[in-house]
């Protein structure tokens, strides 16, 4: 390698020289076996950084591509998530409106009951109290034919 | 440029796609499609965009789902293996290292292939992980007993490679300043004064037209002595 020869080489696989100076060139150097491998490495340089190069452009596409699928597949997961998540919120005010609903319904059950059974109570003592009262009253009925029945015996 | 319905209805035509108009150009791409190997290489050797994309689709699902199993390495640097896996691939393609003959895929020495390309494509990490962690003095580590990446020995020994090939693999361990400087003189084609303002930690034309020449130089160091390792590797 000599840096010398570098700047026409350069210039010659870029495609900036004129055709007369291509001709110099090739008078100057095409005999020169150390230019002609340089002039051949350099080619391989630039052939292998284009390809490279090239490569490199079309994978950064494909990547920023995936890259971006990926976030739309993200976000798609996302917005379902949140529609599964507002479904279930959903669901679940609808069984608390159904709990609440049924708690009241029960309360009120409750009540009605419970006022029922305060009425049945109060006509069980007044059933009991007059049941009473009839007792003592046959009772008393009962001792007084008892003296009725001992008298006439008595007087037998 | 082909117009985006018209590329369609190619891809559709070539690869028998039912209602292509029902599909738009990214959900093709998105198709994920995957093709037979010998489809995979004649596709790549044909430059045909839709192939050479659902190759890279197919290798980076692989070489994605299988990473952590083959490679003990962070998540940082599993773009980078495979970005140069990948390249390699391409290129080992576009060389016909790999090739197809009477619809049988062919390896090196006209050999059929014995592996699958995955496989071929995972050994080929594999070597550039290795020679990635002796260029980081890392411990190289043992890949996974479960890889399958032992029957590839067709695929990448040193020997016979030729020297394009070597410049192809050095410009990829090059470091970034030289890759930097050499990627916008012979890819975007600057010239050095443009080079120089997108460049501005260089102080002179000069400086940075001897610091192309060194990388130049160091390329051709690193080349040599690796052909001259591969040479003697064959005697």
């Amino acid at each position: 390698m000599n840096i010398k020869y570098q700047d026409d080489i350069d210039k010659l696989l870029l495609n900036q020289m004129s055709t007369m100076e291509r001709i110099w060139f090739n008078l100057l150097y095409g005999w020169r076996s150390e230019v002609k491998e340089q002039l051949s490495f350099t080619l391989d340089v630039m052939r292998a950084i284009q390809s490279r190069q090239q490569k490199l452009d079309l994978m950064r596409e494909w990547a920023e591509e995936r890259r971006k699928k990926d976030l739309q597949t993200a976000a798609e997961l996302a917005s379902d998530l949140e529609q599964q998540i507002q479904k279930i919120h959903n669901e679940i005010e609808s069984l608390e409106s159904v709990i609440r609903r049924e708690e009241r319904e029960y309360l009120e059950r409750k009540d009605s009951l419970s006022s029922q059974i305060r009425d049945l109570e109060a006509q069980i003592e007044v059933i009991t109290n007059e049941f009473k009262e009839q007792q003592e009253r046959i009772i008393g009925r009962i001792q007084e034919l008892k003296k009725e029945l001992n008298r006439i015996s008595g007087n037998k | 440029m082909l117009g985006k319905s018209r590329r369609i209805t190619n891809f559709a035509e070539k690869y028998h796609v039912k209602s292509p108009y029902r599909l738009t150009f990214l959900n093709l791409l998105q198709m994920h499609t995957h093709f037979s190997d010998v489809k995979y290489v004649e596709g790549v050797i044909d430059h045909d965009p839709y192939i050479e994309r659902a190759l890279y689709e197919h290798c980076k699902d692989y070489f994605t789902s299988h990473y952590h199993a083959v490679f003990f390495s962070a998540d940082e640097h599993q773009e980078d293996i495979f970005q140069e896996s990948f390249i390699a691939l391409w290129e080992n393609i576009e060389n016909r290292k790999l090739y197809v003959e009477s619809g049988v895929l062919m390896g090196k020495g006209g050999k059929p292939f014995a592996s699958s390309l995955v496989t071929y494509f995972m050994a080929i990490a594999i070597n550039k992980y290795r020679e990635w962690c002796r260029g980081k003095s890392l411990k190289v580590v043992p890949m996974s007993a479960k890889t399958e990446c032992r029957q590839t020995d067709e695929s990448l020994p040193l020997e016979d490679e030729c020297m394009y090939d070597i410049i192809r693999d050095c410009i990829g361990s090059m470091t970034q300043r030289c890759y930097q400087i050499l990627t916008m003189f012979y890819y975007q084609e600057l010239n050095l004064d443009s080079i120089l303002i997108k460049l501005p930690s260089f102080n002179s034309k000069n400086a940075l037209k001897t610091q192309k020449y060194k990388c130049l130089e160091n390329l051709k160091k690193s080349a040599s002595e690796r052909h001259h390792k591969s040479l003697n590797s064959i005697i």
